[in-house]
């Protein structure tokens, strides 16, 4: 009897728990649950975090990783479709340019019409930000830099290209236009450069040097790139001349994007030194017995002594010796394996620009100068001959400035490309239907994704 | 059935044998007045026995099954008069009454009649609600596992596919235990995942693939095959209603075995068998020294004879010349025997106030994929799955359950799918002119097959559900009914490359070792809850009004490290890389709704439903208004009229109508902008991630179908039709805004409308029916049309990878197929413009230019594009990748009294595509491809500087039919895909019941069954079935599965089981 009541009392208390559960289960039916439906993301940054004069350098240092990226990004295209990679993967869009096509939409012009937007974007954000919030004049000086960079890059590297605002659709400039972007390039420089004082005003003025080159450049590259190869622009040569003057004649000086574990690879590691889409060609460089690596120069060829360097193959015009620029820049680049860095611009650059102008001035013995900078600049400790523009079994003033163009510049965005196309050199994969065969100073097009999205490529705005 | 006897007594359909239960069960009756019933039961037309037919007492929790002689045995009955009632899949149900004398044993036998007319069976309707089918106006398919005994199948998704017209169950991929993506329907969403929402026992639980490696495994397939006893599938908005905003793709309902009152009965199988790769599936590879990739990358002269003289050392082919073109068994290393078995033991049992069901399984597979000789990657999956379900009865008028569900698994595959380091992918697409010692199938980049074995990306997951449903009586005809569960799942992902793992000093990435190291944290709460109220309104209306509430929320946590680079060998945990780095993604959703629902009966044979759900999403905020679905059906079974017996030829006859919405919502946190983390080196920044959208709401599918079930030559024969069309407006669509504006990715907007029809035909019967044989078949078939009828102001999307042409474009279905064509050429012309004219080449040109470079490359001829294109960017219409036509047939034949001979065909065609992107490397690339026979000796042909120019102009043109990949992607392995599978065949022996008699054994069966047994189709990849999705996730996702890349196709499975019943 005792155990029949205790088992009526417990059911009784079960009784009573469901019924309390099932009246708890109606009334958080009936509230809607309102406040569960908050939840959190901590995943993310929102639009009005960002929206105060201590957010901005958050957005300003997103823009130079992503200036970063977006000129990798261009080195890596550029340097495929020039004769200094040779293509050993998978990726069609990269073997398209190492045989000279370009001109595909979907191709490696769409990754760069999205690459460059996003970091031109963020940079002009940057700006927008920084202005309206008050934000400190470095921040405002460096979003203007990073703009005018990403400006100088699309400038060198698209033959057309449109500027939007989220959703606000902005047209393409024109393929005949795009001479303005330099000019964008050219404004958003020179604003930083009010801004800017000591080595950061170096930086700048070096920029606008390569700026003004470039935008000196364009032109000849819309019609026959080799009627007129020869740049010589005065305030390019200018701000060339400023830098070194600053830095001093001897200072190998460089205004590199670094690359660490901390950020993203940088694009040339992942491509080239990782993945092996591409291996250095072999006009530059030797190749391993796998076919898809640098060799090691173990008979020390160049003979400094150095057995851990890059096997170099492309020799030096004046001593025929493996050029140790290239084998400096190949070497460190090997090294860095995920994060080598980008170079921007360049003493090298500025020295090359000067002697260009001389050339194109007819002063060789200025241009004999800046070479020899350069050339000093190589390996100190294993210098090359010096030229003498005198010597008649020395090149003449030009074939020495393009080899020297071509090792001191190995490896960044557009200037091996462009010296291609205004010197008349085919790279020898390139194909006689390629683009880059039939339309020399062709670059690349706007890609696939802002074609089926911009009304005023469709025609529908 | 039976264990639903004791809701049907709730509802006050058996009051009277409710009040005997009752009596039953206080305690002094039972230990007084007790008794016992024994019998057989058989078929009545041909009066073999039948087993497993499940026999019950009425009002109460007795039950048991019968054996292989068709004899049962009940004991513990209460003395009296008493209801049994038998059961069996395929056979009408039957009752008798008997009266149980105190401490006798009473006699009842009973002969079924063969019924493929199921319109009594409950099937648990949208409110989570047993019900007659008959009073049902949605469709409804319940898929009955018992009948499932004999068919080969290893998990859950296997023993879905092709039960069900409308349910596409579709395995990416040939690894053990990978995943499968199920549609149902078609597609109900453009961004969203198309996958059904899956609910155990009355939770929601996680059905996700949270590997992002190919060959994962679907969370689904944690669930213990052998635990389930059905499953109902509720197929669109119209049945899915009261599922609310996240039901549109339909839900699927799994109900794991119960307990029952008596002896404990003890279930145990036992399998075992083995695997094999379709060898025929696999185009052979070529190869010739001089190759394009051989020149290039063979160590000094590539285009040497003494190159071929290595290569055919290496290959053992005797002498091969510089352009000869030769053939390698390269494959053969790549597959193996695989070899599976599975273990599973349960038992059920109980009293009248507890009854228990506890099961535990363990399975082990070790695929077809084989390469183990070349490194430690393996393709396996190994299973141990527990589960226990506790059912008490703690007053006459409460009821409490217990489910739990427990799996430990493990999941490993070897790098395949779109992977540059892929076991298989590199195999297929390589280069035999490039093996050698350290490289021996000639990989011709990336990293060689040693090395690519060793890497080892593997899953390890521990997963609980569980959930406590109590049900309350407080007055007659109402019922509370509560349920509260939790599935928590917790998986480690690991990728693995250690230190020198590229054993061939080939690979170059990360030399030193990686380690990448991710768990993934999902916790699934349901709170469920529900009054019930069942009322005869008149003599003639029955009523059923349910009224309830909801609240879901779903949690995920993934944490993950990465460590690139050891200091040395032996260290393989990330901390001690010499790059380690870490992140977390933490993602929260809430859904809570309210539905109510009147269902009314008019004199038993004409049934209307009503209904809704009032329903609110985290997705929209807090102070965002909640979204309403209604929905309405009917059902007419004219054939339960009063003096109707049967109409015309059909012996019963129903017609049903419904209509009805359920949406879908965006991701949690789709509706802001934000920026994302981008570190910089002059320290943290963020960049343009989502660009926002504060007006999105969910997408609604409403849906109406009508339909009929028709019964013939008094039911031997079943025929069921219904009709469906679904509008889904509000479409999330992925609108790409350019580039330009600085947000790359796509933003959801609410912009479209995709309009769907289908119908679909279910037939199942008995042929016939004799002493010693029978013959039971089913076809099923589902046809499907769908497009996009309005994107808005949104361009045309391009979905995925670059290689694949799928897009969703207004007037198409989506993922259709969309690719730049070849010029055609009149007579006289080429296909080519190598003078870059825009005009068409003359075979006289093309001549001329083989004249003029006696060694072309393939890649150096010019095509001419074909003008014209309708599609985005002036490209073509090329086909759709989900066919008009699927569904599957089969039957199961019976002969010699204890054979069962048991078969199932799948077919899918009509418009039916896919990209065969693995045949479209392996015609085309110079490094990755070119290695069939026919492109092979093309390159050769093209190259060789000795071939004649009109050799060379019959080359160009035979390469027209096999260029690929871009500037061409798809524009000649776009293909038909039509296919019938052979899927299953089992012989099944039931052991008479005479040979186990005295061994304690009450059934026992043997099996020989086979898997993927063949395949129709003159789709010319791999497998028409395998795609490269990874993770169904949604986005573009839902459209890859018409692509077919670089995956192992199924296999052919081989299994011998036995399964014994005591």
């Amino acid at each position: 009897m005792q155990s029949v009541q205790t088992g009526y009392k417990s059911r009784r208390k079960l009784n009573r728990l469901s019924a309390g559960l099932l009246t708890a289960a109606f009334a958080v039916g009936a509230t809607g649950c309102d406040s569960l439906l908050d939840v959190e993301n901590p995943n993310n940054v929102v639009q009005s975090d960002l929206e105060n004069a201590e957010a901005v350098s958050a957005l300003v240092n997103g823009a130079l990783q992503l200036t970063s990226e977006a000129v990798g990004d261009a080195a890596v295209s550029t340097t495929a479709l020039s004769d200094e990679l040779t293509h050993t993967g998978s990726q069609n869009w990269a073997a398209e340019l190492d045989r000279g096509i370009i001109t595909t939409p979907s191709g490696r012009s769409d990754a760069l019409t999205d690459v460059f937007a996003e970091a031109t974007w963020t940079a002009e954000e940057a700006l927008r930000l920084a202005v309206e919030f008050g934000a400190d004049d470095e921040q405002v000086m460096r979003a203007n830099m990073y703009s005018g960079i990403m400006h100088m890059t699309i400038a060198d590297n698209m033959e057309d290209f449109a500027f939007s605002d989220r959703i606000e659709v902005g047209p393409p400039v024109g393929e005949d236009n795009m001479q303005s972007v330099y000019d964008t390039a050219i404004d958003r420089l020179e604003s930083a450069l009010a801004l800017a004082s000591g080595s950061d005003a170096t930086t700048i003025r070096a920029l606008l040097a390569r700026a003004h080159w470039g935008r000196a450049m364009w032109p000849k590259m819309q019609g026959d790139p080799t009627a007129d190869p020869l740049v010589n622009d005065a305030t390019a040569n200018g701000y060339a001349q400023d830098v070194i003057d600053a830095i001093g004649v001897d200072e190998d000086w460089a205004y590199r994007f670094r690359f660490q574990s901390s950020t993203s690879e940088s694009p040339q590691g992942s491509w080239v030194n990782s993945r092996q889409e591409f291996v250095p060609a072999d006009e530059y460089v030797v190749i391993s017995g796998s076919g898809k690596s640098v060799a090691q120069d173990e008979d020390d060829a160049d003979g400094d002594g150095d057995t851990d360097e890059a096997a170099i193959s492309l020799l030096d015009p004046i001593d025929d010796m493996p050029d140790q620029a290239l084998q400096a820049r190949i070497t460190e680049f090997v090294d860095a394996f995920l994060y080598p860095e980008v170079d921007v611009v360049t003493a090298r650059e500025l020295h090359l620009i000067l002697a260009e102008a001389a050339i194109a001035d007819g002063e060789d013995d200025i241009a004999e100068t800046h070479l020899n900078h350069v050339r000093a600049m190589k390996n100190p400790d294993h210098p090359h001959d010096e030229y003498d523009v005198d010597n008649p079994l020395h090149p003449e003033p030009l074939e020495v400035l393009q080899h020297e163009r071509r090792v001191n510049l190995y490896n960044m965005v557009t200037r091996r490309l462009w010296d291609m196309y205004r010197f008349g050199v085919t790279a020898p994969r390139w194909s006689s239907t390629s683009d880059a065969v039939t339309n020399p100073g062709q670059v690349f097009v706007i890609g696939q994704g802002e074609r089926v999205s911009n009304c005023f490529i469709l025609g529908t705005c | 059935m039976f264990h639903d006897a004791f809701v049907q007594a709730a509802r006050g359909q058996s009051r009277a044998l409710l009040t005997a239960a009752v009596l039953a069960f206080l305690p002094g009756a039972v230990a007084a007045q007790q008794g016992s019933i024994t019998g057989t039961v058989v078929d009545g037309s041909s009066m073999r026995p039948l087993d497993a037919v499940q026999v019950f007492v009425e009002g109460t929790s007795l039950g048991t099954l019968t054996n292989s002689s068709g004899r049962y045995l009940l004991l513990e009955v209460p003395a009296g008069e008493v209801t049994v009632s038998v059961d069996r899949v395929g056979y009408g149900s039957a009752e008798q009454t008997v009266t149980v004398a105190d401490g006798e044993t009473a006699q009842l036998d009973f002969e079924l009649s063969t019924s493929a007319v199921q319109l009594d069976e409950l099937v648990i309707t949208g409110a989570g609600q047993a019900t007659e089918r008959r009073r049902l106006g949605n469709t409804v398919s319940a898929v009955d596992m018992e009948q499932l005994q004999d068919a080969p199948t290893a998990n859950f998704s296997e023993q879905l596919q092709g039960r069900t017209a409308g349910v596409s169950v579709a395995q990416s991929g040939g690894m053990a235990g990978e995943g499968s993506e199920i549609r149902i329907r078609g597609t109900s969403s453009l961004t969203q995942s198309n996958n059904p929402i899956v609910y155990v026992d009355g939770i929601r639980v996680s059905n996700a693939v949270d590997d992002g490696d190919a060959g994962a495994a679907s969370r689904l397939d944690d669930i213990n095959p052998e635990s389930i006893e059905r499953v109902e599938i509720l197929k669109g908005a119209a049945a899915a209603t009261l599922y609310g905003t996240e039901a549109s793709n339909g839900v699927i309902q799994i109900f794991t075995k119960r307990g029952q009152a008596g002896d404990p009965q003890w279930e145990m199988t036992a399998e075992g068998g083995f695997s094999q790769m379709p060898m025929e599936r696999y185009a052979q590879h070529s190869g010739f020294v001089c190759s394009q990739a051989g020149s290039a990358l063979w160590p000094g002269d590539g285009c040497s004879q003494e190159h071929a003289d290595a290569v055919a050392d290496h290959w053992g082919l005797g002498s091969l010349g510089r352009y000869e073109v030769f053939d390698t068994p390269l494959l053969d290393g790549l597959f193996e025997t695989g070899f599976n078995q599975a273990y599973s033991l349960s038992v059920r049992g109980g009293t009248e106030s507890i009854n228990y069901y506890v099961s535990g399984r363990y399975a082990y597979e070790d695929g077809a994929f084989g390469g183990e000789q070349w490194g430690p990657a393996q393709d396996v999956d190994e299973q141990k799955q527990a589960t226990a379900n506790l059912t008490f009865f703690p007053t006459e008028d409460l009821r409490l359950r217990f489910n739990s569900m427990y799996t430990e698994r493990y999941h490993e595959v070897p790098t395949n799918g779109n992977n540059t380091t892929g076991t298989f992918s590199m195999s297929i697409m390589a280069k035999p002119e490039l093996a050698r010692e350290n490289n021996p199938t000639g990989t011709g980049t990336f990293a060689t097959i040693r090395e690519m074995f060793n890497i080892e990306q593997f899953e390890e997951t521990k997963r609980f559900a569980g959930s406590v449903n109590t049900q309350y009586n407080p007055l007659e005809g109402l019922t509370l009914d509560a349920t509260i569960g939790v599935d928590i799942v917790s998986s480690e992902e690991i990728d693995f490359q250690r230190f020198g793992w590229n054993v061939d000093d080939f690979a170059n990435t990360a030399p030193e070792g990686e380690r990448d190291f991710s768990t993934h944290n999902r916790r699934n709460i349901t709170f469920d809850a529900k009054a019930v109220y069942d009322n005869e309104l008149t003599e003639n209306i029955t009523s059923s009004f349910i009224l309830g509430a909801q609240l879901l929320q779903n949690e995920y946590h993934e944490n993950f490290s990465s460590g690139f680079a050891f200091p040395a060998p032996g260290l393989e945990v990330t901390g001690a890389a010499s790059e380690p780095s870490a992140g977390e993604t933490v993602n929260q959703e809430v859904n809570a709704g309210v539905y109510v629902q009147e269902q009314l009966g008019f004199n038993n044979f004409i049934f209307t439903t009503l209904g809704a759900r009032y329903d609110k999403h985290s997705a929209f905020g807090e102070t965002a208004g909640g979204e309403l679905y209604p929905k309405v059906s009917v059902s007419v079974v004219p054939t339960d009229m009063a003096g109707m017996d049967g109409i015309g030829p059909f012996s019963s006859v129903r017609f049903r109508a419904a209509v009805g919405r359920s949406g879908l919502q965006p991701g949690a946190f789709d509706q802001f902008t934000t920026f994302q983390p981008v570190p910089s080196v002059e320290g943290p920044g963020v960049g343009p991630d989502n660009l926002g959208n504060e007006d999105l709401r969910p997408e609604v599918s409403t849906e109406w179908e009508v339909g009929g079930d028709f019964g013939i030559l008094d039911d031997r024969f079943s025929l069921d039709a219904t009709y469906w069309d679904r509008t889904v407006s509000d479409v999330l669509v992925p609108r790409q805004f350019p580039p330009s504006g600085g947000f790359t990715s796509t933003q959801l907007f609410n912009l479209g409308e995709m309009k769907a029809t289908g119908f679909e035909l279910g037939m199942n019967g008995t042929l016939f029916n004799t002493s010693n044989a029978g013959f039971d078949m089913f076809v099923n078939a589902a046809y499907t049309e769908e497009e996009v009828t309005d994107m808005g102001e949104a361009p045309a999307i391009k979905v995925g990878y670059y290689r694949y042409r799928t897009w969703i474009v207004e007037g198409h279905a989506p993922g259709s197929f969309f690719s730049r064509k070849i010029y055609e050429p009149q007579a006289g012309e080429t296909a080519y413009d190598n003078d870059n004219d825009g005009q068409p080449d003359s075979e006289d040109e093309l001549r001329q230019f083989f004249v003029d470079n006696p060694s072309v490359s393939p890649d150096d001829l010019a095509f001419l594009p074909a003008t014209g294109g309708q599609g985005p960017d002036g490209e073509f219409f090329r086909g759709k990748p989900m066919p008009d036509w699927s569904g599957s047939f089969g039957g199961t034949l019976s002969f010699l009294g204890s054979f069962r001979l048991t078969t199932q065909f799948d077919y899918a065609f009509g418009n039916f595509h896919r990209q065969n992107l693995s045949g479209e490397f392996r015609a085309s690339h110079w490094l990755l491809g070119r290695n069939t026979r026919e492109t092979a000796e093309i390159e050769s042909t093209l190259t060789n500087p000795d071939a004649s120019p009109d050799e060379k102009v019959a080359a160009a043109n035979e390469w027209r039919e096999h260029a690929g990949l871009s500037p061409w992607d798809g524009t000649n392995k776009i293909e038909e895909a039509d296919y019938i599978r052979w899927r299953e065949l089992g012989l099944t022996y039931q052991v008479p019941g005479s040979a186990i008699e005295g061994l304690g054994i009450d059934r026992m069966t043997v099996t020989a069954a086979s898997r993927n047994l063949k395949l129709w189709t003159k789709y010319s990849g791999i497998d028409p079935e395998s795609n490269v999705v990874t993770s169904p996730s949604g986005d573009t996702s839902n459209f890859v599965y018409g692509i077919d890349g670089w995956r192992p196709g199924v296999p052919t499975r081989y299994t011998f089981s036995v399964r014994i019943g005591f």
